[in-house]
Formats: C-alpha cells, sequence, structure tokens
C-alpha cells in the first residue's frame, strides 16, 4: 500500500506542463559505497524580486520524483524512490541553495547468499532484502549557468541525512553525498 | 549528461579494480536469517587450509568485521569468519530487544556454526572469542554434542563467571586505586565489598567508571587512523549502525550477564583452549585467565599473556597476537 501510494506520488509530474528538469547525478554515502540517481522536478511557486541594481534574484518550490540506486559492496544493493519537494533560491550570479525534503521508499537486497533456519535445515532465500520507510532531508548548493552564459544547465550538489526506519529495533541514520548536473526544458 | 554516465562507469571500474586484491580473498559472503535479525557471516581468506576460525565479537554489540583490519593476516593462512550479531555491527532486519538474551545468543551461535559446517563439510571451525564473545564460546562448548563440531577454543579477554569476573575488577581497582593514590575509587571498592548473592543489585556500572578512569582499558580504536577509513570506506559495516546499538543492550548485561556462571562446565572441556591476555587490562583482568586455565582440568591449555596489552591484545601488540595464533592453530 506505502508503495502504490508513494509511485502515484512520483507519477504527478507527469501530468504536469510547463517547465521541466531533470537531474542526474553521483549518489553514495562515500566513493566506495557508489550509485547513481536520476530525478523529474517542476517548479509550482515562483517569485523573481529585482534589486535596485538590477540583481534578478530567484525562489522557486518545485516538486517531483526520484530514483537512485547504490552499491555499499558486500553489504547491500539499495533502491530508493520517492516524491521530493524542494525549496531553491537562484543568486544573481546563478549560484544555488536549495533544500529538500523526500519521504523515500528504500527497498535494498543483501548482497551474497542469506539462509533462514526452517527447524531442521538451511533454506536459502533468494533476492533476500528489506524494505524501509527512509525521510530524506537534504542540503545543497550548486550554479545555474544558464544566468550568466544562457548554458541551460546547473550542476549542483546535495548532502542527504537519511533516517531508515525501521532498523533491528529502532532506526538508522544514513548520509549520503549527490552531486550531478540539472537540465532545463 | 552523457559525461555523467561516463564517470559513473569510470568510478565504478576504478572502484572494481581498487578491490582486486580483496575480491581475490573472498570465500563467501553469507547471511543467517532467524527471529527477525538478518546476521552476516563474512568469510575471507585460505579456507583451502582446512582451518576456519570463527570470531566471535565482543560487546554485546560490538562487532565482526570491523576488526579485519587486525586479522587479515591471518587470511593468509586460514578462512576466518566474521559474524555479526543480533543487533551488532552491521547485522539488519526488523528485531525485537526481547531476543537479546543468553539463551537465544546461544542459539544464534548454534546456528551459524551448523550453516558454516553445511558450508564447509571439510574444513575444521576454530572458535575465538573476545570479551562477551569468550561468554558464548563457553555458552556453546557447555553442551558436550557441540564440542564435536570444533576443534579449538581461544579465548581473548573474557570471562567464565560473572561473579568472578566482578570480583577481580574489584581487587583490580582497589590495587590500582592504591598504587596511584585514588582514594576516591579506593573507598568505593571498599565500601562495596562483592557478594555473589546479591550480584544483580551491585554497582558495578560504578565499579566499572572507576576502572576505566584508572586506565583499565585506554586503547581507542578511533585514533588509529587507518582502522576508522577502513572502516568507513573500504568495510562492508553500515558506517552508523555500531553506533545505534548500545541503547538496546542495557537488560541483557543487567540479568544474564550478571548471572553468567559456567565454572563447573569448565571441567567438561575437552578441546584444546588457548587464552591470550591483555596483561594490563582492567576490564576483564588477568587474574581471570589464571583462574580458567585452572579449571580446565581435562584439556591442554595455555596462556599466552601479552604484557602491553589491554582490553584488545589484537590491536596493540598485533604481530605478537598473529603469531600465538598461528602457534595455537597449527599445533591443533
Amino acid at each position: 500500500m506505502k508503495l502504490l501510494f508513494l509511485s502515484l506520488l512520483s507519477l504527478l509530474p507527469a501530468v504536469s506542463f510547463g517547465q521541466h528538469q531533470l537531474r542526474a547525478a553521483y549518489f553514495g554515502e562515500t566513493i566506495t559505497h557508489y550509485g547513481l540517481k536520476i530525478a523529474y522536478d517542476r517548479p509550482f511557486k515562483k517569485w523573481d524580486k529585482t534589486k535596485e541594481s538590477g540583481a534578478n534574484i530567484k525562489k522557486e518550490f518545485l516538486y517531483g520524483a526520484s530514483f537512485a540506486a547504490f552499491r555499499h559492496p558486500h553489504q547491500l544493493v539499495g533502491l530508493i524512490a520517492s516524491p521530493e519537494i524542494t525549496w531553491r533560491r537562484t543568486g544573481k550570479r546563478g549560484g544555488l541553495i536549495d533544500v529538500a525534503f523526500a519521504p523515500a521508499y528504500f527497498r535494498y537486497f543483501y548482497e551474497g547468499k542469506t539462509y533462514e533456519y526452517t527447524g531442521t535445515d538451511f533454506r536459502k532465500i533468494p533476492l533476500a532484502g528489506r524494505s524501509a520507510f527512509l525521510p530524506t532531508l537534504s542540503l545543497g548548493g550548486g550554479r545555474d549557468l544558464s544566468v550568466r552564459r544562457e548554458i541551460p544547465f546547473m550542476w549542483y550538489y546535495r548532502v542527504n541525512v537519511m533516517r531508515q526506519y525501521p532498523y533491528n529495533s529502532s532506526s538508522l541514520m544514513r548520509f549520503a553525498l549527490e552531486a550531478g548536473v540539472i537540465k532545463k526544458f | 549528461m552523457k559525461s555523467v554516465l561516463l564517470s559513473f562507469l569510470f568510478i565504478s571500474v576504478l572502484l572494481s579494480a581498487c578491490n582486486n586484491d580483496d575480491e581475490q580473498n573472498i570465500t563467501q559472503d553469507l547471511r543467517l536469517r532467524h527471529k527477525g535479525a538478518d546476521m552476516p557471516i563474512w568469510v575471507r581468506g585460505n579456507i583451502a587450509s582446512g582451518k576456519l576460525i570463527l570470531y566471535l565479537h565482543g560487546g554485546p554489540g560490538d562487532c565482526a568485521m570491523c576488526y579485519r583490519h587486525y586479522f587479515k593476516e591471518l587470511e593468509n593462512s586460514y578462512g576466518l569468519a566474521y559474524w555479526d550479531q543480533r543487533i551488532a555491527g552491521s547485522s539488519s532486519g526488523v528485531t525485537d530487544v526481547s531476543t537479546l538474551t543468553y539463551t537465544q545468543f546461544l542459539e544464534d551461535t548454534e546456528l551459524v556454526i551448523d550453516l558454516l559446517r553445511k558450508q564447509y563439510p571439510n574444513v575444521d571451525i576454530y572458535l575465538m572469542g573476545h570479551s562477551f564473545g569468550v561468554e558464548l564460546g563457553w555458552q556453546y562448548l557447555a553442551k558436550p554434542t557441540n564440542q564435536a563440531k570444533v576443534k579449538g577454543f581461544m579465548v581473548v579477554n573474557g570471562i567464565y563467571s560473572s561473579y568472578r569476573w566482578l570480583y577481580n575488577m574489584r581487587e583490580w581497582v582497589l590495587a590500582r586505586a592504591t598504587e596511584l593514590n585514588d582514594t576516591n575509587a579506593k573507598n568505593f571498592a571498599l565500601e562495596n565489598p562483592l557478594e555473589q548473592e546479591s550480584i544483580l543489585s551491585y554497582p558495578w556500572i560504578e565499579l566499572y567508571r572507576h576502572m576505566y578512569r584508572l586506565d583499565g582499558n585506554p586503547v581507542s580504536l578511533y585514533s588509529d587512523a587507518s582502522f576508522v577509513s577502513n572502516y568507513i570506506f573500504f568495510s562492508p559495516n553500515l558506517t552508523f549502525a555500531q553506533f545505534t546499538h548500545g541503547k538496546h543492550y542495557g537488560n541483557v548485561t543487567e540479568t544474564d550477564g550478571l548471572v553468567f556462571e559456567k565454572t563447573d562446565d569448565l571441567q567438561n572441556i575437552t578441546i584444546p583452549v588457548a587464552l591470550f591476555w591483555g596483561e594490563k587490562d582492567g576490564v576483564v583482568p588477568v587474574a581471570i585467565a589464571h583462574e580458567t586455565h585452572a579449571l580446565l582440568t581435562e584439556t591442554s591449555s595455555e596462556i599466552v599473556l601479552f604484557n602491553e596489552s589491554w582490553h584488545e591484545p589484537f590491536v596493540t601488540e598485533n604481530k605478537k597476537f598473529i603469531e600465538a595464533t598461528r602457534v595455537f592453530m597449527d599445533r591443533y
């Protein structure tokens, strides 16, 4: 049910019109726990403010959906799907600051072979893993290259702070680095 | 977009290349799912030697694979199995705290050893227990049928009796406090004599704090930069998992942990035992090593002392520890 709800939320951008943005980024806890993230965003609320000097400051809210996959060698392969909501400020030179929240669904598969004791023997569990709720708060920055040079790209980075529920008897704090490019359409 | 994909591919190839040496040593990544816990068992090293050491980590709540950094050299000679116990290390799953009992830890140990025996039917299994892992080892071996499943037991600074543990820790605190002229610790120990009947109400945590303050175990793994970088970047451990567990162990350490008693069972142990001990340890003082040795009347046992070490001699005197392990493994 949770998966269905999140999938439906993720479809929201597809029924929208207007400016679209595609994100592609490196995503991983460290460089050795590597992965890839793709996302789609669309602005739904914008404010433009022009200062007396002529400098233009833009603030906007975006909503969208993302999908990430990463590998922690000898531990797990993780898949993360989520709707996302982002607040972004673009400065006069194109400098970005953004804050995002994503109530993510996390599905992970253990590497190697997992066995379960049946009472008499061990049974191998195919594609063993677990599902979890992974609310994520992100803080990042970057630069919109279209502001000064009319290049329809932005580069950006984010630090993701995530909390995995459940994990053993409680929850687990996770961090991930995200760095990549955003293409505006 | 293309450049991002190419970069990702490049990084993946680079990392695969970095891991090549490691990959050659891999035997198997196993995991045991039992009563809500998904417990990893990483098997590494020279399994072709026909000898496999199962490392029983301490705590409860410590980790196994995180110590690989200190045991890696042994992998050239033997197989090593690093098992993270339930709700410990990077053990995962949805695990109820009520399963943190000595009975459940024993059941898990039995299953892990049975799984390893099934995976490697022609390999002899040896146990190496550190601290709380020693309690697991004695529990396991107290069942006579289990002794036939393992070839030997290497005990590293661990106990056979909670009462004797606290008795000796109190003695250690008294002696050390006298040596350092620490009246606070000395008075605490004198005002709190230990009686077996009232052990469950003994203020052992305060005694433990005095012991730490008196340098009973001043070693911090996190001051070893190579350990930390290996832990964060190159081990399969979940970086922050290790720090989520501590709060769950209060009940088990206050109940089962204080009434653990295997004095009588030690006299029925018939497999070879080595007692590796950091001589300066205040956590499990060396007096316990001598008591254990005296109780093992039905087997050959030997004490190897590490006179520059505290609770983790494999950290502080690594070369000597590796050598002592080799001597034991090659003898039996």
